[in-house]
């Protein structure tokens, strides 16, 4: 197969032309071969950037979406990338929308057990600090405000999409209905949440977060999504003391937090978790996916689905 | 007569594969074909395990249905440790560091 990396510089070189902007355009690899986002590592003139695209299983919404987070938080201290240029519109030479940042360089632990335990605390401690500074942003000002949450945010989201992987294993049904029953009311602060907050998008250098990727599920929302979902394990515990970090968020924040609230959206990213292994799973029993990690994910369904029982019954997870 | 010298060839145990399977995905030079090789070890140490437990199983999915039924949350939660607790129990452990990263 031909080397795609000049085609793809050639493209941006050319968009950029068009704008006025004659530097040259070097693609240096392609990060990751999924199915969310093409995301290829580029440098144009002196500087280290990150071109991502939709793929057609994305969408063009998950690069307009993050384009639109990057732009509601830029300048303020969420260690987000700089957004360096962007074009909404299907009308340049890749033919779909896509974006430009500042890549931020350091390692992408996929969890928190990879930290080393000293390591693990400082940046635990930095991710609640921009939580919560994430979370002062006024939504209501930004280009987010009218965005709907990602179905996997929300119980009734959730639900919906469980319909089409049904039917469910017996604990995820009564997961489901204990949540029903335990919903809290709706929140009174209203914030930018992130969606996806969670060690494997996090950048760490020397010790610290130093970048937070991935802002394409933002959204005005209840900010205890992403507090809860930040330590939340797809496969390794964690391996961090919780408590004192929640109570760093909420002195940051200037909040309180119900020990009940949080219980809930564990328990409902434990079941946003299981959705995540259903779908996988399905892909591939339905031939629309050979990956056999995702015919595994019916072996770390048992594990989620243990987690999601044990928070419910209010036991340690394991 | 054993069950082995019923067998049509000598049977081969999962676990044994697996582990082969493991130390093949180790020499693959990419790291997509070891993180895919490693998602099948962990497969083939599993095969054929779901049923470990059936008739446990049955009697707590009995229990947790005739509970959420009565909307007895008490009962249901109680069923639904045990049956959560049942299931993860008969896993072999996956090797998801691997089989993620490669």
């Amino acid at each position: 197969m031909a080397d795609p990396r000049p085609e793809v510089a050639a493209k941006l070189s050319d968009w950029l032309r068009a704008r006025g902007e004659e530097v040259p355009v070097e693609v240096l690899e392609r990060t990751t071969v999924g199915l969310s986002q093409e995301t290829w590592l580029v440098r144009v003139g002196t500087a280290d950037a990150v071109l991502r695209l939709p793929t057609p299983s994305s969408g063009a919404r998950a690069i307009l979406s993050q384009r639109q987070a990057l732009d509601a938080v830029a300048g303020h201290p969420v260690c987000a990338p700089k957004l360096l240029w962007s074009d909404d519109t299907a009308e340049n030479p890749f033919e779909r929308p896509f974006i430009v940042m500042e890549r931020i360089h350091g390692d992408v632990p996929v969890g928190w057990h990879h930290l080393a335990e000293a390591e693990r605390l400082a940046v635990a401690r930095e991710s609640m600090d921009v939580l919560a500074a994430l979370h002062e942003i006024d939504v209501e000002a930004t280009p987010l405000a009218g965005s709907d949450p990602s179905p996997l945010m929300t119980l009734q989201g959730l639900i919906r999409l469980f319909e089409r992987v049904a039917p469910l294993p017996p604990v995820l049904e009564a997961g489901l209905w204990w949540l029903v029953r335990h919903e809290p009311p709706a929140p009174q602060r209203r914030t930018i949440v992130h969606g996806d907050f969670r060690m494997g998008n996090m950048i760490v250098a020397d010790g610290h977060l130093v970048g937070v990727l991935d802002w394409e599920m933002a959204a005005p929302g209840d900010p205890l999504v992403d507090v809860c979902w930040n330590f939340i394990p797809l496969w390794t515990l964690a391996e961090v003391d919780e408590p004192p970090l929640l109570d760093l968020y909420a002195s940051r924040a200037g909040i309180e937090i119900d020990p009940e609230h949080v219980r809930w959206h564990r328990a409902l990213g434990y079941a946003r978790l299981s959705y995540y292994m259903m779908s996988g799973l399905r892909a591939f029993d339905r031939e629309r996916s050979d990956d056999l990690r995702l015919a595994a994910f019916r072996l770390q369904l048992p594990v989620l689905l243990d987690r999601l029982a044990a928070t419910i019954a209010g036991e340690p997870v394991t | 007569m054993t069950d082995d010298a019923a067998a049509a060839w000598p049977p081969l145990a999962l676990e044994r594969l697996s582990a082969a399977v493991t130390v093949l995905a180790e020499r693959a030079e990419t790291q997509e074909a070891r993180a895919q090789l490693h998602g099948l070890a962990g497969i083939l140490r599993n095969l054929g395990g779901e049923h470990a437990g059936a008739h446990e199983r049955e009697t707590l999915h009995a229990e947790l249905a005739s509970a959420l039924a009565a909307e007895d949350e008490a009962r249901a939660v109680t069923a639904m440790r045990m049956l959560a607790r049942l299931d993860r129990a008969v896993v072999r452990p996956v090797d998801w560091t691997a089989a993620s990263g490669g």
